[in-house]
């Protein structure tokens, strides 16, 4: 069995957000169920962070991220690139 | 480690406390569970329970400046702009998620004016308040706790002064100096969210001079402390929350609530004294609450986003939609609503660090954001009730549509689009009622224009602050005048 990437979740306040913040990382997580799993951003687990904003302003507080990878998303288009992304590079790695 | 609660656990804390309140003249042995006041309880839950949300906790919560550790940021001081403008932002989403007034955001004014105000009469005083003040700050953050912040008078004849008064007690004062506190009598007015507060923070309500000295103190208490009691205000349709049934409610899950609280004399122990007779501070602690005060008003944002919301589904159920006219009404409900958001968010950008270290808002434009509050309000609900039409106020009751003999009337006759239930139109026109006009418009409405100050004082503090000597030379510099003239 593969193992699952361990991504560290991060959201923004979610003010204003322009797009179902939820929903698009449920979405994500089904799709990439088998290559990916989401933990807590401070877990020391966490390979990377994804950065979920609802709106461009990306306003969500990185600084303790500092020292990891980070990918950004601020909308449904980039989610989905992103997913499309994670699924080429982690399945390339299989 | 911090016990930042979840909305059970506040609930349970609020069950232990030993409130005194009344309502409709008669004691409420349990105020948690009393149907009238229980969505305002649920209000606040929901800012313990956002702070659990990981959607949400980036700006439910942030790191304490005494202990570092992570905390609900209604506990917080602000320690930079983007602290200010996280506030801003918490408060638009909560407005948003709740459609009401969430209560919180009043003690958290009021802790960060007193984190400035007690340091400054430290400096001129050689006094020990911000110590003291923060130590209790300290204990709040440690406990989550919501605190009332209490700063308006009765204030009796408007035209007199505090020591003035046909009754003394017409401005909270002390009656006794004790070797351990004061022992201090008075009321506060119009207080929100007083019974599901934890602890209540009592400040002066006006400037004041020397004769008035008495009268210039500030602390903090239990909620429960002895000699305080609780009457809680009418709301224009809060008896229906003891109908059957939920859909005249409008909004059946949060609310509000204000009371009047009476502090029959009651003893502050000296540690929970922040001022005590620098009658010179007064006025300071007065306008530093009143300006972070006015820039909570975002919140007002929030709930236009869920009035906004129920019109435009209004107007699709009612199959007025695609009108011109409606969508551009809806267009400037949007307009107004977001100009709300843009004075409480410059305020807190254009924000600046104090000698304490608290980070303050813009003045001027935390007053000119409250002023925009005091009418913008106003007119998005004129519009909402345009679009929804009469039938919002003549609409019968959820019992007749459940009726067996003119249910199948109401069922007929309030149908519009033929693919929306008549149950679900009702549900929406209620919802509208209850911002415009019902129970929530104590907080949309009528707050809006006397919260934090009716719409004169910020009228007079904009007065003051703008530069006009500077614009008017600019003036005469263009067109040819000289300055002198």
């Amino acid at each position: 069995m593969t193992k699952k990437k361990k991504i560290g979740l991060k959201y923004c306040g979610g003010c204003r957000a322009q797009y179902n913040r939820v929903a698009v990382v449920k979405q994500a997580q089904q799709t990439l169920k088998d290559l990916v799993e989401f933990i807590s951003p401070e877990s020391e687990e966490a390979e990377c962070i994804l950065v979920v904003s609802g709106c461009k302003t990306a306003c969500a507080d990185i600084t303790p991220f500092a020292k990891r990878p980070i990918c950004f998303i601020a909308g449904e288009e980039d989610a989905q690139v992103w997913v499309e992304e994670m699924q080429q590079t982690l399945s390339e790695g299989t | 480690m911090v016990k930042l609660m979840n909305a059970k656990q506040y609930e349970a804390s609020l069950r232990k406390l030993k409130l005194n309140v009344y309502m409709f003249g008669k004691k409420v042995e349990n105020p948690v569970d009393e149907p009238i006041i229980r969505p305002s309880m649920n209000a606040v839950a929901a800012t313990y329970e956002f702070a659990h949300k990981p959607e949400y906790e980036d700006l439910m919560t942030a790191k304490s400046h005494i202990t570092g550790k992570k905390i609900n940021r209604f506990t917080h001081i602000h320690q930079s702009t983007e602290d200010l403008v996280k506030k801003t932002k918490m408060g638009r989403l909560l407005g948003s998620l709740t459609g009401c007034c969430f209560q919180r955001c009043v003690g958290m004014d009021a802790m960060n004016a007193l984190s400035m105000t007690t340091y400054d009469i430290d400096q001129k005083y050689g006094t020990e308040y911000n110590k003291r003040f923060l130590k209790y700050l300290e204990y709040v953050q440690e406990n989550d706790l919501t605190c009332d912040g209490a700063m308006t008078d009765p204030k009796g004849d408007r035209s007199k002064a505090p020591h003035q008064q046909f009754d003394p007690d017409m401005f909270m004062h002390v009656v006794e100096e004790r070797p351990d506190g004061i022992v201090i009598r008075g009321a506060k007015c119009h207080q929100t969210g007083a019974v599901n507060s934890h602890e209540i923070i009592v400040m002066p309500t006006i400037s004041m001079r020397e004769e008035d000295k008495d009268y210039a103190i500030s602390f903090a208490l239990p909620s429960d402390a002895e000699g305080i009691i609780y009457i809680i205000g009418r709301q224009s349709c809060d008896t229906r929350k003891l109908g059957k049934g939920m859909i005249d409610r409008g909004n059946q899950i949060y609310g509000g609530h204000e009371a009047l609280v009476v502090f029959d004399n009651v003893f502050v122990p000296w540690e929970r004294v922040f001022m005590y007779k620098e009658w010179d501070f007064a006025g300071q602690l007065v306008e530093q609450f009143a300006s972070y005060h006015r820039q909570s008003y975002a919140c007002k944002a929030g709930v236009g986003d869920v009035l906004i919301g129920a019109t435009q589904c209004v107007a699709e159920y009612n199959g007025a939609n695609k009108a011109s006219h409606v969508k551009d009404k809806i267009i400037e409900m949007n307009h107004l609503n977001e100009t709300l958001f843009c004075g409480s968010v410059a305020c807190a950008a254009e924000g600046h660090r104090e000698s304490s270290g608290t980070y303050y808002v813009n003045t001027l434009l935390a007053n000119v954001c409250k002023q925009n509050v005091t009418r913008f309000p106003y007119e998005i609900a004129r519009l909402a009730q345009d679009i929804a039409g009469g039938i919002m106020v003549t609409l019968p009751s959820e019992e007749d549509l459940r009726s067996p003999e003119v249910g199948k009337w109401v069922e007929k006759y309030f149908k519009a689009n033929p693919d929306v239930p008549t149950e679900t139109r009702m549900r929406m026109l209620r919802l509208i009622e209850n911002i415009t006009m019902g129970t929530a418009a104590v907080g949309y409405l009528t707050e809006s224009m006397h919260g934090a100050g009716s719409p004169q004082a910020q009228r007079i503090m904009i007065a003051r602050q703008v530069n006009m000597d500077e614009k008017k030379r600019v003036a005469k510099k263009l067109c040819g005048v000289s300055e002198d003239d």
